[in-house]
């Protein structure tokens, strides 16, 4: 009987402790998962402050340079001045879009995570969420690079970490069935 | 006063302030509505860059005028 106890025992251990162990990995990868997702949006929050207080500046030199040289030339229109003030800002311009498209990235990633606190598992929308990010990313620190802003400090490696972060919940995506598997890449 | 009917009042407050601002093309009044804007606001940058670009064209049009 004794032995029979012990494996039984063992056994119910092992069952416990095993169920303890994927839920303690869900929640180590829902807590990385969660705190790449902050530390990104604060540094989207910081650049956004940064560039718009150099914003002014930059414009300020561009709508000098457009009405000084619409002074030289009378003929030039002001549809011409804008377009001419919106080519001298397209860097800004690229920076403000890109920091746009990682706003709304990380709006539909963290829409996603809380799916996946409540429900359990991760929805499709976190495949594509992972798909784009890192792209992203690395273009808006492009587009801050090149209108000489500073990248704020939650905003450095944030490539990597956004990476790390799809990779930490990737056990928790749902299988590829033939209606999503081109959706999320087809690599889960 | 019931939240909605105070919500709706900030709003329009708000939302004075941002016409002034454009409309007199004063970069303090703008700051002083993006100042309190909360942390994380989508606004900040979007509403620099509009303002400026109107900025440019009241004065190519004062400058053709």
């Amino acid at each position: 009987m004794r032995p029979l106890n012990r494996s039984g025992a063992t056994l119910a251990f092992a069952v416990v402790f095993l169920a303890a162990c994927s839920s303690c990995a869900e929640r180590d990868a829902q807590r990385a998962v969660q705190s790449s997702l902050t530390g990104l949006a604060h540094g989207v929050e910081a650049a956004d402050r940064l560039v718009a207080e150099a914003w002014p500046a930059a414009a300020g030199q561009a709508r000098e340079q457009v009405l000084s040289e619409r002074e030289q030339d009378e003929s030039v229109s002001v549809e011409d001045g804008m377009r001419r003030y919106d080519e001298i800002m397209d860097n800004w311009t690229t920076a403000l879009n890109a920091m746009r498209a990682v706003r709304e990235a990380l709006f539909v990633g963290q829409a996603a995570f809380d799916v996946w606190l409540s429900a359990g598992s991760l929805p499709e929308s976190w495949a594509a969420f992972c798909l784009n990010v890192e792209v992203m990313l690395v273009d808006l620190l492009d587009g801050l690079s090149a209108v000489g802003v500073d990248v704020p400090p939650p905003l450095r490696g944030a490539p990597g970490f956004a990476g790390a972060a799809c990779e930490a919940a990737k056990p928790w995506l749902p299988l590829p069935t033939p209606e999503n598997s081109g959706t999320n890449g087809g690599d889960q | 006063m019931s939240t909605a009917a105070i919500i709706a009042e900030l709003i329009k407050v708000f939302a004075d302030l941002v016409v002034q601002a454009f409309s007199e093309q004063d970069p303090r009044k703008l700051k002083r509505v993006l100042d309190v804007l909360p942390p994380g606001s989508k606004l900040k940058t979007e509403t620099v860059a509009a303002f400026e670009r109107e900025k440019t064209r009241a004065e190519l049009e004062r400058q053709g005028s």
